[in-house]
C-alpha cells in the first residue's frame, strides 16, 4: 500500500506539470456548459408546452360553464354530460431534465383525453414539426459530453501512461526498484483518476447547478456515474499501456477502443436487435385497430334497436348510456389486441435494455437519461397511469350515468385529477444501480485483462 | 517510363498495403459496412413491404366504409405512406426521424407520423452506423492513421533526407504521397460503392439510383481526397509524429464529431421552430379569425351566403339549387388549407434558414457538405419528405373537396340524413407517391459541390505550401 501511495505521489507530481490538461478542461467546462445549457433550454421549452396544453382545459371549461348558465332551469345542454369532461394528462420534465434530454422526445408526453377515450390519446403528441435534420444530428446535451467527449479527455491525459516511460528507455531504470509492473501501473492510474476526475465531477455538477438542475440526489447520482464511467476509461488506458511499447501506438488503440466502445459496438449492436429482434409494426397495430374497431362500431350499429324514450325523461338521455355500453364493450373487445402490441413493444424494450449490460457507454447513457427522467421507462410508465387513469374516470362516468348526474358548473372544480407518479427510488432507482453494476463488472473484467497480461507489462 | 510521381504514389501504396494495422483496420471497417448493409436492405425490404401491405389495408378501409355521410368519411379519413428509397440501405439520411405515414382528413394537415426512431431505448441514441457514416466518419480516420506518420516522425524524417539528398523533389514527394494515400481511400470508397450497387441490385433499384450512387461516390471522392491533402500537409509540416496526430484526430474530432452536432443545435438557437401544440394553436386562432386576426371566418362565410343569395335571387339557402352546407365545407376547407399552408411555409423557411446556419459550418468541416449531398441523391432528405407530404396535401385536398363538392351538388335540401358510396366518389383520385429525381437533387445541392471541390482545392494549396517547407527546411 505504501508503495502505492508513493507512486500514486510521484505521478501526481509530474501530471500535474501537464500543460495540455488544463486545456483540456478548460474545452471539455466549454463542452459541458454548452451541453447543459442545451439542455436546460431544451427542458423550458417542453415545460412551456406542457403548459399550453394543460391550459387549453381554462378556456374549455369555461365555455361548457357558460352554456351551462345559458340554459333554461331545469333543462340539461348536451355540454353537461359528463362523458365530454376534458382532461389534460401531462408529463412535466424532471427536475434533473438539463442533464439529458434522452428519449424524451421518442415516447408521447401528453395526452387529450375524454372519459372514453382509448388507446389513440396519445397520438397527437407523437408528432413533432421541429427541423427532422436537426433531430437526427443528435442533441447535444451534457449527456452527449459525458459519454462521448469525457473519454477522448481522459484518454488524452492517460494514454501515454507506461508507454512513454517503456519509449524512452525508462522503464528499465524504474523495473530495476522493487515494484511490480501491475503496482506501477495501477499508481500511475490512480494519480491521473485523482487529477482528473474530480475536477471534471465538479464542472458538470457547476453545469447543472448553473442552469438550475440542482437536485441534490440526482446530482449525487451523476457524480458516481462520472466517477465510475471516469474509472472505466482510466482503467481501459492502464490496460492499452499493458501492451503498448510506444505512445502513438498507445494513442492508436486508444482511438481505436474509443469508436469501438463508443461508437461502433452501440450501433451494430443496434442494427442487429433491430434484425433479430424487430420494433413491432405500428403501422399494421394501427390498421388493425382501425379495422376491428369499425367492424364492432358496424355490429353495433345494427344491433341497435328503436331509441325508447325513458318516462320520466332522465336528466342525460339514455343514448349516452347505449354509447357508453358500446364503447366499454368495443374497449373489452379491443383489450387483446392492445394488449399484444404492448407486450410486444415491452419485449422489444427488454431487448434493447438487455444490451446495455454489456456497453458501457450505453449504460452510462441510460443512467443519465434515467437521473434526468428523460428515460424510456418513465414515459412508459406515464402511458400506464394515463391508461389507469382513463379506466378510473370511465368508473366515474359509469356513476355519474347510472345515477343520472349530469355535470353542473361546479362539479368541473371537482373533477378526477392526474398526477404522475415518479419512481420511488428517485435518481438512484434499480436501472441506475444495474447500470453502475454493469460498469463495475465491466471495470473488473478490464483489471483481470491487465493481471493476466503482467508479463507484457514488465517487457520492455 | 512512368513519372516519378507515380513512381512514389505506386510505392506509397505498396508500403501501406504491407501494414497489417491498416489492413486490419480496413478489413473491419469493409466487414462492418457489410453487415450494416445487409441490415439495412433487410430492414428497408421490411419497411417497403409493410407500406404497401398498410396500402392495400387502407383501401379496403376506405371501400368498406358503406353508405356514409361524405362529410363524416372526411372525419374518419384515409392515410397514405411515404415511399421507400432503395438507396437508403446506403444512406438512411434522416429516415429514422421522418414519419413513414400521413393521415389524411378534413380541416387538418397533419404532420407526418410512425417515425421509426419512436419507442426506444438508452441505445437508440447509438443509431446511425451505415456506410455513408462510416465514409464520412470513418473513412477520413483511417486516412489519418494511414498517413500521419509518412512525412513526420524521425525515421520518416532520417528517409525524407535521403530521398531530397538522392535528388527527389520534396514537391514529388509529397504529391507522389498523396496520389498514394488518396489512391487507397479511394480503393476503400471503390468498395464501398461495389457493396452499395450490389444492395441497390438485390432492392431492384432504378437507373436514377444507379446515378444517385454515383453522385454520392463522386462526392465521397471530393471528400477523402481533401482529407489525404490535409494528412499529407501536417505531415510534412510537422516533425513530431505525435505532434501530426494530434493535430490530425483533433481536427477529425472537430470536423465529423463535434461540428455536426453543435451545427444544428445553434442553428435551432439562432431560428426556432413552434413545438407541435403551439404550431396547431396558431393554425386554429387564424383560421378562425384570419391573418390580421380581425377577420373572423364566421363574417366571410356570412358574406359568401349573402353573395350567392344575391347571385342565385333567393333570400333562404334552402332555396338554392344546391345544397349550402357543402358551400360552407368547401369554404372551410379552403379557409384551413390556406391557413396550413402559410404557416408549413414559414415553418419549412425556418428549417431552410437552419439548414444555411448548418451550411455555413463547411467552412470549417466539409462532412457538414458532404451530409446533405449525400442524403439528397439518396432521396432520404428532407426535401424528399416534403416532396412526399406536398403530394399526400394535393391529395388531401382534392379527396376531401370531391367529397365536400357531392355534399353541396346531392345532398338534399332537406333535414333528412343524406348518405353517398364515398368510393365512388373518390374513385377517379389516386395517391402515387414518387422520389426526388437526381435532377432535383443537383439542383438543390450544388453548393455542397462547390464547397467540396473548394475544400479539395485548399488542401492541395496546403500540401503545395507544406512541401515548399520540406524542400528549404527539410
Amino acid at each position: 500500500m505504501t508503495t502505492l501511495i508513493a507512486i500514486t505521489r510521484h505521478e501526481l507530481r509530474r501530471a500535474l506539470r501537464d500543460r495540455a490538461l488544463p486545456w483540456l478542461l478548460v474545452l471539455f467546462a466549454a463542452l459541458a456548459a454548452y451541453g447543459a445549457w442545451n439542455g436546460a433550454q431544451w427542458a423550458k421549452e417542453r415545460a412551456a408546452t406542457v403548459q399550453l396544453i394543460t391550459d387549453e382545459l381554462g378556456p374549455l371549461v369555461e365555455m361548457r360553464r357558460e352554456q351551462l348558465a345559458e340554459a333554461p332551469a331545469g333543462t340539461w345542454p348536451f355540454s353537461s354530460t359528463p362523458q365530454l369532461a376534458p382532461f389534460r394528462l401531462v408529463l412535466r420534465p424532471g427536475a434533473m431534465a438539463a442533464l439529458s434530454i434522452g428519449q424524451a422526445e421518442a415516447y408521447p408526453y401528453a395526452a387529450r383525453m375524454i372519459p372514453l377515450q382509448d388507446i389513440t390519446m396519445f397520438d397527437y403528441f407523437k408528432v413533432d414539426v421541429d427541423n427532422p435534420a436537426v433531430r437526427a444530428a443528435g442533441r447535444f446535451d451534457l449527456a452527449f459530453v459525458i459519454v462521448f467527449v469525457l473519454p477522448l479527455v481522459l484518454l488524452a491525459a492517460a494514454f501515454d501512461l507506461w508507454s512513454r516511460e517503456r519509449e524512452r528507455g525508462v522503464a528499465a531504470m524504474v523495473l530495476s526498484q522493487p515494484v511490480g509492473p501491475l503496482s506501477l501501473l495501477a499508481g500511475k492510474a490512480l494519480a491521473r483518476a485523482l487529477l482528473v476526475l474530480p475536477p471534471v465531477i465538479a464542472i458538470v455538477l457547476a453545469s447543472l447547478i448553473a442552469f438550475g438542475a440542482s437536485q441534490p440526489e440526482g446530482l449525487a447520482a451523476t457524480a458516481v456515474v462520472v466517477l465510475v464511467y471516469g474509472l472505466f476509461w482510466i482503467a481501459l488506458a492502464a490496460l492499452i499501456n499493458v501492451f503498448a511499447r510506444r505512445s502513438t501506438d498507445a494513442a492508436l488503440a486508444g482511438g481505436a477502443a474509443w469508436l469501438a466502445i463508443g461508437v461502433l459496438a452501440p450501433a451494430l449492436a443496434l442494427a442487429t436487435a433491430n434484425v433479430v429482434s424487430p420494433a413491432p409494426s405500428e403501422l399494421q397495430f394501427s390498421a388493425n385497430y382501425l379495422e376491428q374497431s369499425r367492424a364492432i362500431r358496424k355490429e353495433q350499429r345494427e344491433a341497435r334497436g328503436p331509441e325508447l324514450p325513458g318516462d320520466p325523461a332522465p336528466k342525460i338521455p339514455d343514448r349516452i348510456r347505449n354509447f357508453f355500453k358500446e364503447r366499454t364493450a368495443e374497449d373489452q373487445r379491443l383489450a387483446p389486441l392492445v394488449q399484444s402490441q404492448l407486450q410486444a413493444r415491452a419485449e422489444r424494450r427488454a431487448v434493447l435494455d438487455a444490451l446495455r449490460l454489456f456497453l458501457p457507454s450505453v449504460a452510462v447513457q441510460d443512467a443519465l437519461d434515467r437521473i434526468a427522467g428523460a428515460d424510456a421507462d418513465r414515459a412508459v410508465a406515464f402511458q400506464s397511469q394515463a391508461m389507469s387513469f382513463t379506466a378510473q374516470t370511465k368508473a366515474w362516468l359509469a356513476q355519474r350515468l347510472a345515477n343520472d348526474q349530469p355535470l353542473a358548473s361546479e362539479d368541473y372544480d371537482h373533477l378526477p385529477r392526474f398526477q404522475f407518479r415518479e419512481a420511488p427510488a428517485g435518481a438512484f432507482q434499480t436501472g441506475v444501480l444495474v447500470d453502475l453494476a454493469a460498469l463495475a463488472a465491466a471495470i473488473a473484467f478490464l483489471a483481470a485483462g491487465a493481471v493476466l497480461g503482467r508479463r507484457s507489462a514488465a517487457s520492455l | 517510363m512512368t513519372a516519378p510521381v507515380l513512381v512514389v504514389a505506386g510505392n506509397q501504396l505498396q508500403l501501406m498495403a504491407r501494414d497489417n494495422r491498416l489492413r486490419l483496420l480496413a478489413a473491419a471497417i469493409l466487414l462492418l459496412v457489410a453487415a450494416s448493409l445487409a441490415t439495412g436492405a433487410a430492414r428497408l425490404q421490411a419497411q417497403a413491404l409493410e407500406r404497401q401491405a398498410a396500402t392495400v389495408r387502407d383501401q379496403v378501409l376506405w371501400d368498406n366504409l358503406g353508405p356514409i355521410n361524405p362529410h363524416g368519411a372526411a372525419h374518419a379519413g384515409r392515410t397514405v405512406y411515404a415511399p421507400v428509397s432503395p438507396l437508403a440501405a446506403f444512406e438512411p439520411g434522416l429516415n429514422d426521424f421522418l414519419g413513414s405515414s400521413v393521415r389524411l382528413e378534413g380541416h387538418s394537415q397533419n404532420p407526418s407520423r410512425d417515425r421509426p426512431m419512436e419507442g426506444g431505448s438508452a441505445i437508440s441514441r447509438f443509431g446511425g452506423f451505415s456506410a455513408a457514416w462510416a465514409l464520412q466518419v470513418v473513412g477520413p480516420l483511417l486516412i489519418i492513421l494511414a498517413g500521419f506518420s509518412i512525412f513526420s516522425g524521425e525515421r520518416a524524417r532520417e528517409r525524407l533526407k535521403q530521398e531530397l539528398g538522392a535528388g527527389a523533389p520534396a514537391r514529388t514527394l509529397v504529391f507522389g504521397r498523396l496520389i498514394g494515400l488518396a489512391a487507397a481511400g479511394l480503393i476503400l470508397l471503390a468498395a464501398f460503392a461495389l457493396a452499395g450497387a450490389a444492395a441497390l441490385l438485390a432492392g431492384g433499384a432504378s437507373a436514377a439510383d444507379a446515378v444517385g450512387l454515383l453522385a454520392i461516390t463522386a462526392g465521397y471522392a471530393l471528400y477523402l481526397s481533401a482529407f489525404a491533402a490535409l494528412t499529407i500537409g501536417v505531415s510534412a509540416l510537422l516533425s513530431s509524429a505525435r505532434a501530426s496526430l494530434v493535430l490530425l484526430l483533433g481536427f477529425w474530432a472537430v470536423a465529423t464529431l463535434l461540428v455536426p452536432r453543435i451545427a444544428p443545435a445553434l442553428a435551432e438557437s439562432l431560428h426556432p421552430t413552434p413545438s407541435a401544440p403551439a404550431f396547431e394553436a396558431a393554425v386554429t386562432d387564424e383560421a378562425k379569425n384570419g391573418v390580421s386576426g380581425h377577420d373572423p371566418a364566421d363574417e366571410r362565410l356570412d358574406a359568401l351566403k349573402e353573395s350567392l343569395l344575391k347571385k342565385h335571387g333567393v333570400t333562404k339557402v334552402e332555396d338554392l339549387p344546391f345544397n349550402f352546407s357543402g358551400v360552407a365545407l368547401e369554404f372551410g376547407e379552403k379557409n384551413s388549407t390556406d391557413t396550413y399552408n402559410r404557416h408549413y411555409d414559414a415553418l419549412f423557411g425556418a428549417y431552410r434558414q437552419q439548414d444555411d446556419v448548418q451550411q455555413a459550418f463547411s467552412l470549417v468541416s466539409p462532412a457538414m457538405a458532404v451530409a446533405p449531398w449525400s442524403r439528397a441523391f439518396a432521396g432520404t432528405d428532407f426535401a424528399a419528405h416534403r416532396l412526399f407530404l406536398s403530394e399526400a396535401e394535393t391529395y388531401r385536398y382534392a379527396l376531401i373537396q370531391k367529397l365536400n363538392g357531392d355534399v353541396r351538388l346531392n345532398r338534399p335540401n332537406t333535414d333528412e340524413v343524406y348518405l353517398a358510396d364515398v368510393s365512388k366518389i373518390s374513385a377517379g383520385l389516386t395517391f402515387k407517391p414518387r422520389l426526388t429525381t437526381p435532377a432535383e437533387a443537383w439542383a438543390a445541392q450544388k453548393t455542397n459541390l462547390l464547397i467540396l471541390a473548394a475544400w479539395l482545392l485548399a488542401s492541395l494549396a496546403f500540401a503545395g505550401f507544406a512541401a515548399a517547407r520540406l524542400e528549404r527546411t527539410p
